[in-house]
């Protein structure tokens, strides 16, 4: 199961897989393990060694270190992209997205060039440490969404890529 | 003394230098990038003026624009703190040709410094020990293969006009030393403009030990040395002093033997030579020609204020220390705190600061250029703050790290917190047992699973909802109620927060 939940105003994606006696909870590549056992009108999770109780009121979760506000948000049509898999296989168009935010610093593609798997589309550069962001499969470039020397936030598509071969994901 | 002094830096290191010069009376002019608008460091400063757009190139490595401001503040001296224009001797002589006095070494020493070839040569012509290697540029790659056999793999082949470990690339094996000399000519060339190579002796399992050290035209202090071999790809992560490694006779020799190659380079102000430890020996690795992203820790074992002693040689001043009256007490370590999310591989992680509370209590310093709303632009160094902690013992010292590391929060961007804290816990680094590549050869990150205490309560809330089912029918439920106002939030929040100490959660509700 994968949601968005907004703490704080601090919003995750978040994704749920049960498992006997409780969760595995997977937050934006980290991982816990949450035992919980439920109680009229609470619930205690453990992860690691600590166990926390939590009450659940509202939109509110009460835990010992205070009141945290808590909202499910509306995961829209765009943001699923973002979060459910990508399509696969012969045909198929895959949009590439930029892994963290950044600047453009080069363009290693143009729309009809064909790519191979892992092959460099674009380099993106952010505090020093430049990103290569390589092709998801073998096939054909169907867009380029970016130029150089542009600012591009995390999760922007950079290009388009037509799957001729088998695909990464 | 100087009456107006320029910081020509941003961030942490900026805010630093402010607050030594703002104690000795001295106005600050600090400068700003267009991306800095909103800078926490503008605010540390008595005046600041913008020079320039958010590329480094045309404005905080713009030797013009930072003249120009300097000019237009009046300023009688400039700060350039670490990193930017820190170690460029051309912008050293064009402050002393505008009349400016440059808080730092001379130039024609700080050229040398930076030619690490002529630096090497020197030392060795001072009776320093240096790492088997070449003293002239590598001309072709069989000059470079016929130099790697006779010194024997692995060995290391480093820019002549390198730094912060950019264009270094070891090579184990001679089938691999054709593709690495030309990738790392090119990596030269494309960062320093010069695409020179020279090769060192590989040392395996070493040790990165510096020491810092203070020359005025008189005297000169060495201090106990620093340990900085926590680093990944070849960026220190974690730095302490004194080493675990090192005793009495050894650490009057490496004061001694940096003290002597720096006064043979026509050193002035703050220095540090760094050395590799292997075996017992140490050889020269490089002179620093700055004030050090590390030196807090030095300020805390010895209550020596560095910037202060920089500032006062730079004015002509007398030292305030001498190497006779230097005395340390206890351990100190530093933990820099990126923005960067370890469990993506280090992956740079710039965003807005959302939440922010920096731990406190005694032996806790924190050098900072972050606060809650501080927008950390992409363009710049990852760095966003220094954790420094003191204690009497390395052991002690050891706790309060681990407790400060839990106890701060940044929320928006990820941080290299969750690395420190696994580092942390680990025996060979409770041992003192460290090296310079301990961290990939251990895959300490690669390990990592949990971002931290923030994270975990974002996953005990997703268990929870989940358990009692009020997710139950997919993303989209909604889970609304009217909003409380924002002030009977906050008394509430004041009431059950009680300083973050765990009490059982019966007692409070």
């Amino acid at each position: 199961m994968r949601f968005r939940l907004d703490v704080d105003g601090e919003q995750r994606d978040i994704e749920v897989q049960p498992i006997a006696g409780g969760f595995v909870i997977r937050i934006e590549c980290a991982e816990y393990r949450a035992r919980t056992r439920l109680a009229m009108d609470y619930v205690d999770v453990r992860i690691g060694a600590k166990t926390q109780r939590l009450h659940l009121q509202g939109n509110e979760a009460f835990l010992h270190d205070g009141i945290h506000r808590v909202r499910l948000v509306e995961v829209s049509e765009e943001g699923a992209d973002v979060i459910e898999s990508r399509p696969s296989g012969p045909g198929a168009i895959v949009d590439v997205r930029s892994s963290m935010p950044g600047r453009v610093v080069r363009v290693a593609i143009t729309p009809g060039a064909h790519v191979r798997r892992g092959e460099t589309l674009v380099v993106l550069e952010a505090m020093k440490m430049q990103n290569e962001i390589p092709a998801p499969g073998d096939g054909v470039v169907r867009q380029v969404a970016v130029s150089e020397g542009e600012t591009v936030t995390a999760d922007r598509v950079v290009a388009s890529i037509e799957l001729r071969g088998p695909s990464a994901s | 003394m100087f009456r107006r002094l320029l910081i020509a830096n941003r961030g942490e290191i900026a805010i630093r230098v402010a607050r030594t010069a703002r104690e000795m009376g001295i106005r600050t002019i600090g400068v700003y990038s267009e991306a800095d608008r909103s800078a926490l460091h503008r605010r540390a400063m008595d005046e600041t003026l913008l020079i320039g757009s958010a590329l480094p190139a045309d404005s905080y490595l713009h030797i013009e624009h930072v003249l120009e401001a300097a000019r237009v503040a009046r300023a009688d001296a400039i700060h350039p703190g670490y990193g930017f224009l820190s170690e460029n001797p051309a912008f050293a002589r064009r402050c002393a040709e505008a009349g400016l006095v440059f808080v730092g070494p001379p130039p024609d020493a700080m050229a040398l410094s930076g030619d690490k070839i002529a630096a090497r040569k020197t030392m060795a012509g001072e009776g320093v020990p240096v790492t088997r290697g070449v003293d002239r540029p590598l001309r072709t790659v069989n000059d470079a293969r016929t130099i790697a056999s006779e010194i024997g793999y692995p060995v290391l082949f480093k820019a002549t006009a390198g730094g912060g470990g950019i264009g270094m690339s070891r090579v184990d094996r001679p089938a691999e030393l054709a593709a690495a000399f030309e990738s790392a000519r090119g990596v030269a060339l494309a960062n320093f403009g010069n695409a020179d190579l020279f090769l060192e002796k590989y040392l395996r399992r070493a040790r990165h030990v510096e020491v810092q050290v203070l020359l005025d035209s008189a005297d000169g202090v060495g201090f106990v040395e620093r340990e900085c071999s926590v680093q990944r790809r070849h960026q220190k992560l974690v730095e302490e002093t004194p080493s675990p490694a090192v005793e009495r006779s050894l650490r009057a020799r490496l004061i001694e033997t940096a003290v002597r190659g720096l006064r043979a380079i026509g050193y002035r102000n703050a220095g540090t030579v760094e050395f590799l430890l292997h075996d017992g020996r140490f050889t020269f690795n490089e002179v620093n020609a700055r004030l050090q992203v590390e030196h807090p820790i030095t300020e805390m074992v010895t209550g020596v204020d560095l910037v202060r002693q920089q500032i006062r040689i730079a004015a002509g001043d007398d030292l305030e220390i001498s190497q006779s009256e230097l005395r340390r007490h206890g351990h100190a370590i530093e933990c820099r705190v990126n923005a960067e999310d370890p469990i993506r591989n280090f992956l740079p992680s710039p965003g807005r600061i959302v939440g922010y509370r920096e731990p406190t209590g005694p032996g806790v310093r924190v050098d900072s250029g972050v606060a809650a709303g501080s927008l950390v632009p992409p363009y710049y160094d990852p760095l966003m703050a220094k954790l420094v902690v003191h204690a009497t013992n390395r052991k002690k010292a050891i706790e309060v790290m681990r407790r400060s590391i839990d106890a701060f929060e940044i929320r928006g961007v990820h941080t290299n917190l969750p690395f420190h804290r696994a580092l942390l816990g680990k025996s060979v680094f409770v041992r003192g047992n460290l090296w310079t590549t301990m961290v990939a050869d251990l895959r300490i990150a690669a390990r990592l699973r949990s971002r931290g205490p923030w994270e975990e309560r974002v996953a005990a809330i997703a268990a929870a909802l989940v358990a009692s089912g009020r997710v139950a029918r997919g993303p989209t439920f909604p889970l609304e109620r009217p909003s409380v106002a924002r002030w009977s939030l906050a008394g509430r929040r004041e009431r059950l927060s009680g300083g973050g100490h765990a009490v059982s959660p019966r007692r409070r509700w």
